[in-house]
């Protein structure tokens, strides 16, 4: 008779002392997976969008920075502009290596081309774009052609239709950018010629024509010389250019960070509560059991089993319950975000992606192991205390 | 055994109810994003015709839960296992397959389509649970 | 093959101290069946239990196969009990969660014998030659209270012990059970097993080589064949 079938013959024994120690293992490991994929979910959109984007600076009319985030965080459309003679300003500024500038336009509001009822619509220039260049050399290993677009992960043509038709304009979709879990993925990029094209044809084909104000931008992509201080640029920028700001791409979405942080913190206050409050219960349990089973373990001490036999049969037990409770858990949660992620952008208002394989495997088996020496530690001083018990005593009581 | 059917019956009779009712509240109809024609009709999407096609399903899962509840026999409340992972099966494949829901971002496929699906899924591991637990029992009659 | 000399066990319960044994001193030789029979609190179990060296004494020294059982350590006393020594426990003591074939393998784990099917085999012979043939399979709660008895003497002999403690083999059970489950013994002891039985019933005394009386924690010596 194995240590592992007897524990296995003991939790069925008594099944509701045992379905209670797996249940709350199952809600902190949940709970505990939960939270960490939530946030390290909205961290790792974060860190994908922001490479997406290409740029070590953004430069953003002054005032425009929440706006501009909100944009490119949330897929929020909006309009800021500033003079297109800020592109050769900041391209003289030392350590900038390359400039490359955007235009930012929204379709009409309850297109029906669209899945919101606002899309974000940016305007690039081929010329000196990083953005949205990587993408199309390796997809389509191409420019794009006038009335050709881009769209992040979440932009469809309509079904049954051929184009997306914004401003009466019928534009071809060549394409769309891998999930960051930002607003990148219900933006639409087109070129600065397609853009003309389009609000050219407004005038005579949409409802309310689209208008790009001449000599405008709204923000300025920047790419800084290999070796330079990012800091530095970015602070010369502030400095000599007057009327902008430039966003750090590490430092981007401040705000929303700082959202995180407090989101996290609370997450953690929970959990540690949730934590504490199940170890004492599985502990709990356990003293009750190895008390309920004095008379049992005087047997097995009486047939021969030593002290430590005992202490490791408990421990079993309490193993065997963590390890599938933990990984149970862990498979609901992840399941359960993983289906539930768009419901947690929207309602949530923050970004999210899923993590990559290795990311998930690397959080589920740090948190199965978490869970586990909790459960060890709870129960590690009824098992000591019963196992240290005289037999002859425990028989009689 | 006993405890178990009741279990499995309760517990099935609540999810029909989950999956009739809770995808009518998250249409995109019901949140005031579908489409309207000129003269001010509804035009029901997909999402609409996927939750009204849930209801069959729930009120056939309905019936298997109560019949669950009343049965005896290890045979009778097999059948009634396997016919609960069929419709699992098929409330997963409603909003995804056979009719399916609206584009990514509208409300039917960020919670209508994946609460169904997780349900689907519950429905399945149970009744496949039961249906394991009964085969290997020694029991003649729950 | 069991030496108690001046052995004493006292029991602390708050302020008072109890002490069920007191100053002992009783020889068992090999193949002898002993009996000692007192009423209830007499101290026959705590005895017995420091024989199996389940309680360490107060005083005095416990031997077995002229081992002194207080040097032994965990480790050396389990071995002792699990490959010397079989115990009938007075209450129900088969583990409600195992079949009872897997109840009467249980010892035979402590003794780190990996025999698998043959001690599967050898648990059905026990189990068979005790009437229990039929019940393998069945669980604890499935035997009448005599079946669990026999059930306990088959897990006792599994390891083949030399000697075999019981502790109240007969209490709770009717006078023709008692009879089986005493003709039991007896055939046990005349394979040769040394055992030592406590029980208040005198009338299983002609059973015994030798019989003695407890009473305030004393011994005296009150049959012998």
């Amino acid at each position: 008779m194995s240590l592992l079938r007897l524990a296995l013959n003991n939790i069925r024994g008594n099944a509701f002392r045992s379905s209670v120690v797996f249940l709350c293992v199952l809600g902190v490991a949940s709970f505990l997976l939960g939270t960490t994929l939530v946030i390290s979910g909205a961290q790792n959109s974060l860190n994908v969008g922001i490479q997406r984007l290409g740029a070590d600076i953004l430069v953003v009319p002054e005032g425009a920075q929440t706006e501009v985030q909100t944009a490119l965080l949330m897929g929020k459309p909006t309009n800021v502009w500033m003079p297109a003679s800020k592109i050769d300003e900041i391209a003289a500024v030392p350590g900038v290596q390359a400039v490359s500038p955007q235009i930012y336009l929204q379709s009409l509001y309850g297109a029906p081309c669209c899945s919101v009822s606002e899309m974000f619509l940016v305007v690039y220039d081929p010329a000196t774009d990083f953005t949205v260049k990587p993408w199309l050399d390796k997809e389509l290993g191409r420019p794009l052609a006038r009335g050709e677009v881009i769209g992040g992960s979440y932009i469809f043509v309509p079904a049954g239709e051929k184009y997306i038709t914004l401003y009466g304009y019928n534009t071809t979709l060549a394409g769309n950018l891998g999930a960051t879990g930002t607003g990148i993925d219900q933006t639409l990029f087109m070129t600065q010629e397609t853009a003309r094209a389009m609000a050219q044809s407004s005038l005579t084909t949409a409802v309310t024509p689209l208008v790009i104000p001449p000599g405008e931008i709204s923000e300025v992509m920047v790419k800084i010389m290999p070796g330079a201080d990012r800091h530095r640029v970015a602070l010369d920028i502030l400095l000599k250019v007057l009327g902008v700001v430039p966003l750090e791409s590490p430092n981007m979405f401040g705000q929303f960070r700082h959202q995180m942080t407090g989101l996290l913190w609370g997450f953690v206050t929970i959990m540690v509560v949730f934590w504490v409050l199940s170890a004492v219960l599985i502990g709990l349990v356990f003293s009750m059991a190895a008390n309920e089973r004095r008379r049992e373990i005087a047997v097995l001490r009486a047939l021969g089993a030593t002290r430590f036999y005992v202490f490791r049969s408990i421990l079993a037990e309490a193993v065997i319950l963590a390890l599938g409770g933990a990984l149970l858990g862990v498979i609901l949660s992840s399941f359960v975000i993983y289906l539930f992620r768009g419901y947690i952008t929207s309602s949530l208002g923050m970004p999210f992606l899923f993590p990559g394989w290795a990311s998930f495997l690397g959080l589920v088996a740090t948190g199965t192991a978490f869970i586990l020496l909790t459960v060890i530690l709870a129960v590690l001083l009824p098992a000591f205390r019963v196992s240290r018990m005289e037999p002859a005593i425990a028989a009689r009581e | 055994m006993k405890t178990k059917k009741i279990f499995l019956g309760v517990a099935l009779i609540i999810m029909a109810i989950a999956i009739a009712a809770v995808p009518h509240f998250n249409t995109c109809q019901y949140h005031g994003r579908d489409i309207t024609t000129a003269t001010g009709t509804h035009v029901p999407m997909k999402c609409n015709w996927s939750a009204q096609a849930e209801i069959a399903v729930g009120a056939t899962l309905l019936t298997v839960g109560i019949l669950a509840l009343v049965s005896r026999r290890k045979e009778t409340l097999s059948f009634l296992s396997i016919i609960g992972i069929v419709l699992g099966v098929v409330t997963i494949l409603i909003p995804t397959r056979i009719i399916g829901v609206c584009s990514s971002l509208m409300p039917c496929n960020t919670f209508m389509k994946p609460f169904l699906v997780a349900m689907g899924t519950l429905v399945v591991s149970l009744c496949v649970v039961g249906l394991v637990v009964l085969l290997t029992s020694k029991e003649k009659e729950a | 093959m069991i030496k108690l000399k001046n052995v004493t066990k006292e029991f602390n319960l708050g302020e008072q101290v109890i002490t069920p044994v007191l100053d002992v001193n009783l020889k068992v030789g090999q193949g002898e069946f002993v009996i000692i029979i007192g009423r209830s609190g007499t101290g026959k179990s705590t005895m017995l239990n420091l024989v199996a060296g389940l309680i360490r004494p107060t005083a005095g020294s416990v031997l077995v196969e002229d081992r002194d059982l207080a040097a032994l350590s965990d480790k050396e006393m389990s071995r002792l009990r699990s490959r010397e020594m079989g115990y009938v426990f007075q209450f129900p003591s088969l583990l409600p969660s195992l079949t009872i074939l897997d109840n009467i393998i249980m010892p035979a784990t402590f003794t780190g014998d990996k025999g698998g099917k043959d001690l599967a085999k050898r648990a059905a012979e026990l189990l068979g030659m005790l009437g229990l043939g039929e019940r393998l399979e069945y669980y604890p709660r499935h035997l009448s209270a005599g079946e669990q008895k026999r059930a306990v003497i088959a897990r006792s002999l599994m390891n083949e012990p030399r000697i075999l403690l019981a502790d109240e083999p007969t209490s709770d059970l009717d006078e023709q059970t008692e009879k089986e489950i005493m003709g039991l013994l007896k055939q046990i002891h005349n394979g040769g097993v040394t055992i030592l039985m406590v029980t208040h019933s005198i009338a299983l005394v002609p059973y015994a080589t030798r019989a003695y009386s407890m009473d305030k924690g004393k011994l005296s010596l009150t049959h012998q064949k």
